[in-house]
């Protein structure tokens, strides 16, 4: 099987995205910008989790880049819904 | 294999009947339904909402019958002439009017019914309103021609004769509104079982009122008699529209020239000049007049001229509307613009009303061009809005525009158009920072060394390798070629590439003394190894500690930095000076 631990990273990664889906769903509010918000978090969690000490591949350094955007947005999202509900 | 293609399969089905069984839900997804009937003890049904249809028409029922009881008490005070009583009572029913016209905006009313009686309750107040003013009016002029009649004022009575027969002619007017409507509102009210007899008294006592007046005024008329010869007065065209100009002319015997006042609906409209023969003539633009029937007369030096009639006919009307939204921290969220124009004719000055579906009003005037526009605050979301310009002063029909419908911002949505901005800015710069680093890592990799690659092998032969120092020459690890290449990284920035120089230096001194060629395929603690095992034991710990602080300098997270490279120069300095040398 080779490197167990990367198939429990994807495991527990599409997980997360099942179990958003369906809350979203049992909820009533299929939002894409909240499942865009959730999926940044746990992608976010995901580098962490795969980053190293003391390498820095190309490949989790273009990621960071690609989790700085959907922060980005998330962070857009976030102030978009607090100032729907504040104003 | 077999066993990893197997889990692979399974979880790619898993998903497809996840989506598959969550598609359906996602449109519009069903929790509780009319089928539903299992209940657990974590969470109760809720209940629908079953308040019937016609519940809001209990709220407007009551409404509509107290607006038709009004409508009688009004048309008693007048007919009593108590104008002051009948002016309060007015008042109240126009606020009853409007609240009931928001009663059914907001409860979302489409019946044609309850549309209808709408409209003729609106036109019922409107002649109602005609007829206290001209009654009053009428009042006044009654006592007016009692005083002259006694002081044989012929002149202002000629002119209090011409002012009632206008006033008589507008209430004329009011009458056949308000009884073209008794037959539709009579039907509504009885379906809705309201109580009508109030408003049928209303209709017979406005008639009662206007034949009152009638007699009244045509007792003016019979009443006085001049010697003086009426001068006549013609009107050309008797009929005209929005646009048209009403040509008035006469001629006033045995006078010379002077001026000649006009009078309009019994009002001082104008006046013009006679020529020697006393001929007058003047211009009336029907777009300044209201449609109907209008009186005209001319007085000159208290000779009064004939009275005549001509009629404005109200136009069709062209009214468009535009509506877009607008975002800003203001109040004003939407913009309506749009033009009036009456038989491809602006028309200026008219007061246009915009509505839209959450009750809310907006008003425009049009300008020279027959163009308005106004900004206002509407309710958030999808709105529908229409322009109607209803005007009583310009002779136009009542006309409405096309809907329009608009999506109007919510409140914070400029607050949401600044995030998307500086979030797409921010993007902006991510993007050029990954460019950047992208570029300097390409740049970096044209310093690595090419590695040349291997021989190719003839079939069937040995390699023999290559010797190698043949391979690459050695390279002088003397201090003063040491010295200058550090100095020369350092001053270029190169501070990875300075702290391999210094490693290197000691690695090949090392190397040089134990007689290792290929020391530079050692690790930096297989040659600490080596050391060690040959050296005395305070060589090996200065060594040690230059071998340490250059693995985390050289392959920490961080570049090597000015100061980490100063560092590690000392600590060579110091491995060099306790034993390094001595290789």
């Amino acid at each position: 099987m080779g490197r167990p631990g990367r198939h429990l990273i994807a495991g527990g990664f599409m997980t997360w995205l099942f179990a958003v889906t369906f809350f979203l769903v049992l909820m009533k509010s299929v939002d894409l910008m909240v499942f865009l918000v959730l999926v940044s978090i746990g992608f976010f969690l995901l580098i962490e989790v795969l980053d190293t000490t003391f390498v820095s591949p190309s490949h989790v350094l273009y990621l960071k880049y690609l989790v700085a955007a959907g922060l980005v947005i998330s962070g857009a999202a976030i102030i978009d819904k607090l100032a729907r509900v504040l104003i | 294999m077999k066993r990893k293609t197997v889990i692979k399969g399974l979880v790619v089905a898993f998903s497809i009947v996840c989506l598959l069984v969550l598609s359906g839900m996602i449109a519009s997804p069903e929790l509780y339904s009319e089928e539903q009937t299992v209940s657990t003890m974590a969470h109760a049904r809720p209940v629908p909402d079953e308040r019937p249809a016609d519940r809001r028409m209990e709220m407007v029922v009551p409404a509509m019958a107290d607006l038709m009881d009004q409508t009688g008490t009004i048309v008693l005070h007048v007919r009593e002439k108590d104008f002051e009583k009948a002016e309060e009572d007015l008042a109240r029913y126009i606020e009853a009017s409007r609240s009931f016209n928001n009663l059914v905006i907001s409860l979302d009313m489409s019946e044609s019914d309850i549309r209808e009686f709408a409209e003729g309750n609106m036109e019922n107040m409107d002649a109602l309103a005609t007829l206290i003013e001209k009654s009053k009016r009428m009042d006044e002029l009654s006592r007016l021609e009692v005083v002259y009649q006694d002081g044989e004022d012929s002149e202002n009575l000629y002119s209090i004769s011409y002012e009632g027969e206008a006033l008589q002619m507008k209430m004329e007017e009011a009458l056949t509104r308000y009884q073209d409507r008794q037959t539709t509102m009579t039907e509504i009210g009885t379906k809705y079982d309201l109580p009508v007899s109030s408003y049928i008294h209303s209709v017979s006592g406005f008639a009662g009122v206007v034949n009152e007046t009638d007699r009244t005024r045509q007792a003016w008329n019979v009443g006085h008699d001049d010697d003086q010869p009426a001068s006549g007065i013609l009107v050309s065209p008797h009929s005209a529209s929005y646009g048209d100009i009403v040509q008035v002319s006469g001629m006033i015997p045995m006078t010379s020239a002077g001026t000649v006042s006009l009078y309009l609906d019994g009002k001082e409209w104008t006046s013009a000049t006679t020529d020697h023969a006393g001929r007058y003539a003047a211009a009336i633009p029907a777009s300044s007049l209201s449609a109907g029937r209008h009186l005209i007369y001319a007085v000159h030096d208290g000779v009064y001229s004939d009275v005549t009639e001509f009629e404005v006919l109200a136009a069709p009307a062209a009214l468009t509307l535009e509506a877009e939204p607008i975002v800003s921290r203001g109040e004003e969220n939407v913009l309506c613009r749009g033009t009036l124009l009456c038989e491809g004719k602006a028309v200026e000055g008219a007061q246009i009303t915009i509505t839209s579906d959450d009750g809310i009003s907006l008003m425009a005037e049009t300008d020279r061009d027959g163009a308005y526009s106004c900004t206002g605050r509407l309710a958030a979301g999808p709105r529908q809005l229409r322009a109607t310009v209803s005007e009583d002063l310009l002779p136009l029909q009542p006309t409405a525009s096309e809907s329009v419908g608009v999506e109007v911002p919510e409140p914070s949505t400029w607050v949401t158009v600044l995030a998307m901005k500086t979030a797409a800015v921010l993007l902006v710069g991510i993007g050029v920072a990954l460019a950047v680093r992208h570029r300097r890592a390409r740049r970096r990799s044209r310093h690595l060394i090419v590695v040349p690659r291997r021989a190719e092998i003839p079939p069937g032969e040995e390699w023999t390798g290559i010797a190698p120092d043949a391979a690459s020459p050695p390279v002088e690890w003397t201090p003063s070629a040491v010295e200058e290449q550090y100095a020369a990284l350092l001053s270029s920035g190169r501070y990875g590439d300075a702290v391999r120089l210094l490693y290197l230096a000691i690695a090949a001194r090392i190397g040089h003394a134990l007689k290792i060629r290929n020391y530079t395929t050692l690790t930096p603690r297989e040659v600490l190894g080596i050391a060690g095992a040959t050296t005395t034991p305070s060589a090996p710990s200065a060594l040690s500690k230059f071998i340490l602080s250059y693995e985390r300098v050289r392959y920490g997270r961080p570049a090597p930095s000015y100061e980490q490279t100063k560092c590690l120069r000392q600590l060579y300095d110091h491995a060099s000076d306790q034993g390094g040398d001595e290789h």
